[in-house]
């Protein structure tokens, strides 16, 4: 009898994640203010925060800018920072900057990035991507809100320094810095949310209480990302810091009750008959 | 006498010995500190201190075990960087130490770590923040700095009375710094704690 088609697991994978975001500007502005039709977005700029916990858990932070000309360059980039094996995270990335991301890779004639090409085309419902856009409107049981309503809802910081609809002026008055710094920020709010679906998905408040506060500190680590330094404070992280030193703790003490076991059965069976 | 509020600080000194060609790079928990402040029914507060440190060639758990033995249940714990600082070289210390001693250790330790905790580091920058020294000492409260290489000579010698010494006042000046930061809520514990330091000098 034939076996029934299944539908793929969501159950994404904590342990190597890639959040990213990237932010865009068009040749003319619509003049009534609406957002232009995703083809006619150029990428500017996109930050990428990686989060390793496959061994010691280790942060990095790449924030690429795309100048004219240095397109081939930028895709290669992005495409880097997709490695085999890593889950990516976005808010709306199915419905924009995968979209925008591989329209661009396509437009230099670039058809070799295997990375972007897995996560441009990965299954709503499997285990590469997670669109949390997707993810918080139950696969679109509601209408899918914005970053900024649900980083509201949990006290994440968000559009602090600037919105999305300032991204064209800044780059073409030469403020570049201010680009990266805002679209670092609306890297870490979707790192936070990301960490609250995962906890909550999986009922294990240790998958964001144990990496919230390690990003914290990551952040008060490094100078560069001095502007992020609301997020380690933030009400979220606040509540993360002790719960992590709980887990910590508790993770040492079930070590220390095994080697007392293993002990304890080493001793029993060295005093056996055997 | 009914116990209704119990705070503790709690601080540590690392010695770390670099690599060789035989060795890699190690750290070792040469001392403990940790303050105990109790207010009871009455609003009366008791406090105590207690320090403890450990030379070059004796072993850690002996340190674990006497902290364990002083580890409260259940109180808000107070520290500076506590994550960065304060927990990594007792975690460190119980993995090497016998497994039973460990195993009591951790189970203190994370009895009171179902408690509150306040890492007064966090305002100032966190895990990037300057030195506890450099913050309290801007604000005179009485601190000892104990640098590196003191702390190393003091641990390698096995001359470390002054090192208890200054863990003792490092673990007051952290409860001290805390009731500054509360203002006038914690006027009563500021009142008692100058009293109790008035009649211990």
């Amino acid at each position: 009898m034939r076996s029934l088609p299944s539908r793929p697991t969501d159950e994404h994978a904590h342990n190597l994640t890639v959040t990213f975001d990237i932010e865009t500007i068009v040749e003319d502005e619509p003049q009534d203010g609406s957002f232009p039709p995703w083809p006619r977005h150029r990428p500017v700029a996109a930050a990428f925060l990686t989060a390793d916990w496959r061994g010691e858990p280790k942060f990095t932070f790449d924030t690429l800018v795309c100048m004219p000309g240095d397109e081939e360059e930028f895709y290669e980039q992005v495409d880097g920072l997709l490695p085999e094996g890593i889950t990516s995270v976005t808010y709306n990335g199915r419905g924009f900057d995968l979209r925008v991301l591989q329209l661009g890779a396509m437009a230099t004639h670039r058809f070799d990035l295997s990375g972007l090409r897995t996560h441009a085309q990965a299954h709503r419902y499997g285990r590469t991507h997670c669109d949390l856009a997707d993810q918080f409107s139950g696969y679109g049981a509601t209408r899918t809100t914005s970053l900024a309503e649900l980083c509201h809802a949990l006290q994440i910081p968000i559009k602090t320094s600037v919105s999305g609809a300032d991204v064209g002026t800044l780059w073409r008055a030469g403020r570049i810095a201010d680009v990266e710094a805002y679209v670092r920020e609306d890297v870490a709010a979707t790192y936070i949310l990301w960490l609250y679906w995962s906890a909550f998905r999986a009922s294990d408040d240790r998958l964001i209480a144990v990496p919230l506060d390690a990003f914290a500190r990551f952040i008060e680590q490094m100078p560069n990302l001095e502007h992020l330094l609301p997020f380690a404070t933030c009400p979220p992280s606040l509540w993360a810091r002790p719960r992590a030193l709980f887990h910590r703790i508790a993770a040492a003490r079930i070590a220390a009750e095994h080697r007392t076991r293993r002990e304890e059965d080493e001793r029993a069976f060295s005093a056996s008959d055997y | 006498m009914s116990i209704s509020a119990r705070f503790v600080t709690l601080t540590t000194a690392v010695v770390a010995t670099p690599a060789t060609t035989n060795a890699a790079a190690l750290t070792h928990l040469a001392g403990l500190a940790l303050f105990i402040a109790q207010r009871d029914e009455q609003n009366r507060w008791t406090f105590a201190v207690h320090s403890d440190v450990a030379e070059a060639g004796h072993c850690e758990p002996q340190l674990l075990e006497w902290l364990a033995d002083r580890l409260p249940p259940r109180a808000t714990l107070i520290g500076w960087q506590i994550a960065d600082r304060v927990l990594p070289p007792l975690l460190d210390a119980a993995t090497h130490a016998p497994a039973t001693i460990a195993l009591h250790f951790t189970g203190r330790l994370a009895r009171l770590a179902t408690g509150i905790s306040i890492d007064l580091a966090v305002d100032y920058g966190g895990a990037g923040a300057p030195s506890f020294h450099d913050v309290v000492a801007a604000r005179g409260i009485d601190v000892t700095e104990l640098d590196e290489e003191t702390l190393f000579t003091s641990w390698a010698f096995g001359t470390l009375d002054g090192v208890s010494a200054a863990l003792a006042k490092e673990a007051i000046a952290l409860w001290r710094f805390w009731l500054a930061s509360t203002g006038d809520a914690a006027a009563g514990a500021a009142s008692a704690t100058a009293q109790w330091l008035a009649g211990a000098g």
